[in-house]
């Protein structure tokens, strides 16, 4: 009787079970498994000495290089991330050290042009009376801190001022435009804090005011080297009208250029545009307020153009030729140096071009070393 | 051994004991579709255990050790819902016939109303004892198939198993 009870008990719970659909679907789901893994070494492969998980597939999975190569990663997100929160940092923060130490001077090396390092030092220079908004705005403008700013800022307007006079041609209305930009954004700050100064009561006071004495000389010094230059560019000016003026008094007096040999041999004077000089030393002489100035820059063009004059004449026995033609004259004024100049020019590359015996211009005018001979004997 | 054979062997062991898995999840867990999950878990795990070509004393003492440990790990995992609620739906599970009795021509099993005391009362005995009642007497396990599922001496398994068996009786007033 005990034992039946207990046996119907059991008979009863081993009845549950799965229904057929139950178990047919269960064992499609197994039947699918198994087809998949069908060898051992697919429920565990063998782990290969370079497999790894983190993006570094052929390294040793032991080897010391992932660990570093972390770290460095590590490091490298940090580093930008304290970099750029440093970027943003104002005078007593913790990280102004860094933005002073590290940002700026790699900024600068960044820079090469020297348009880049006016912009550059421009920008910092504003930066930095952004910073002193901003300071004054939290009420954090103490002695230490505008001691801070005020280092930096003369130290970019320093900057500023010794990359504009080192620019290069071709920048100047670049640099003139930030120059004019940015003394108006230092004129626009120290009118704010003029006004600041004279509404506020309060402990800044007295460090807004020496700061803004900072801007007040940074903006006195910018002019007074402002002048000085101009000053400069008036003298160039006017050097340059005056020997303007001289040239065309010159052209006015169409006096002639004497030319006279020092060497026995005598030059072959000839009717042409172009003629050579057969001698070794040429001595301009001057005649009658004879003497031809020429710019800088008409001296350099002689030198690398020139190498022989354009003189038109006739030959004389006392071995003086004269320029007398007046068709040419401009063309000897132009290429027509100083006595210095001349004899600068007597160099091998002349003395070669004046070895040739005959130069033909336009095909007209031709010259025989003969002819010359001819009349040096007569 | 082949994979031919060892999936002969595989659909052999599943038509045998697929049932009395599910039986063993089932009464553990109170609900039939994770029962469901839990059987399958525990043939595919089987299977693999298969493909490493251990050692296998006896087939059905190793489903039912695997068995028993997806039931721990479901448990685990079960961890984030509240003592209460798990308590609530064990007691509503229980009284509900359905999730013992389902069929795929929705035809019911009958169970007698003395099987469900007689469930119940199992689920009274001491935890020390009521596993190794349940594979002795309803799954017919042999001592040292108990031991190896449970790992624990035969003498201990047969111990307990006695001790339960007596449990049970005072409980059925028998």
């Amino acid at each position: 009787m005990k034992k039946e009870k207990i046996k119907k008990g059991i008979i009863g719970i081993q009845k549950i079970r799965m229904s057929e659909s139950e178990s047919s679907i269960l064992f499609e789901n197994l039947v699918k498994h198994i087809n998949k893994i069908s060898t051992a070494s697919e429920v565990e492969p063998i782990k290969s000495n370079f497999y790894n998980r983190y993006f570094l597939p052929t390294m040793p999975r032991r080897s010391y290089f992932i660990y570093i190569s972390y770290v460095f990663v590590g490091i490298s997100f940090l580093g930008t991330g304290i970099i750029f929160s440093a970027m943003s940092s104002i005078p007593g923060d913790r990280l102004y050290s860094i933005k002073i130490g590290v940002v700026e001077p790699i900024e600068k090396l960044l820079a090469v042009a020297a348009i880049d390092k006016v912009n550059l030092s421009a920008l910092k220079t504003e930066e930095n009376l952004q910073e002193a908004a901003r300071l004054i705005k939290n009420n954090t403008l103490n002695e230490e801190n505008r001691s801070l700013l005020e280092q930096d800022f003369k130290k970019h307007t320093i900057d500023f001022n010794n990359f504009t006079q080192n620019y290069q041609i071709g920048d100047e209305e670049n640099i003139s435009k930030t120059k004019t930009y940015l003394e108006n954004t230092i004129q626009e700050y120290s009118n704010v804090l003029n006004k600041i100064v004279e509404n506020n009561n309060g402990e800044q006071k007295k460090e807004i005011e020496k700061f803004n004495h900072v801007l007040y000389e940074t903006l006195k010094d910018d002019r007074s080297t402002e002048k000085t230059n101009q000053e400069k560019i008036d003298k160039n000016n006017n050097t340059k009208k005056t020997l303007e003026r001289y040239d065309t008094k010159n052209e006015d007096k169409k006096s002639a250029v004497v030319y006279k040999e020092t060497t026995t041999q005598v030059p072959i004077g000839v009717q042409s545009t172009s003629t050579s000089f057969n001698g070794t030393n040429i001595e301009k002489e001057k005649s009658e307020k004879q003497e031809v100035l020429i710019s800088p820059t008409i001296f350099i063009q002689e030198l690398s153009t020139s190498t022989s004059l354009i003189i038109t004449g006739s030959t004389t026995l006392d071995n003086k030729f004269k320029v007398t033609n007046q068709a040419h004259y401009d063309d000897i004024q132009k290429n027509a140096v100083s006595t210095s100049s001349l004899n600068s020019l007597t160099n091998e590359e002349t003395v070669k071009n004046t070895n040739a015996s005959t130069i033909k211009s336009d095909g007209k005018d031709e010259i025989n070393e003969q002819n010359g001979k001819d009349k040096k004997s007569n | 051994m082949e994979t031919k054979n060892l999936k002969n062997k595989f659909k052999e062991l599943y038509d045998k004991e697929s049932n009395s898995i599910f039986r063993f999840c089932i009464l553990r867990v109170s609900d039939r579709d994770i029962a469901l999950d839990l059987t399958q878990d525990v043939f595919m795990r089987y299977w693999n255990y298969l493909l490493q070509n251990k050692k296998i004393n006896s087939d059905k003492a190793l489903l039912f050790a695997i068995a028993r440990n997806c039931i721990i790990d479901w448990y685990r995992k079960k961890k984030n819902l509240s003592l209460e609620m798990l308590t609530e739906t064990n007691e509503n599970n229980f009284n509900n016939e359905s999730i013992f009795l389902r069929d795929n021509t929705n035809n019911k099993i009958e169970i007698n109303a003395e099987v469900e005391i007689f469930i119940k009362k199992i689920n009274e005995i001491d935890l020390k004892y009521r596993e190794e009642v349940y594979l002795r007497f309803v799954e017919d396990l042999t001592p040292k198939e108990i031991s190896e599922v449970l790992e624990k001496s035969v003498n201990l398994v047969s111990v307990h198993i006695n001790r339960g068996l007596h449990q049970l009786r005072e409980l059925l007033d028998i």
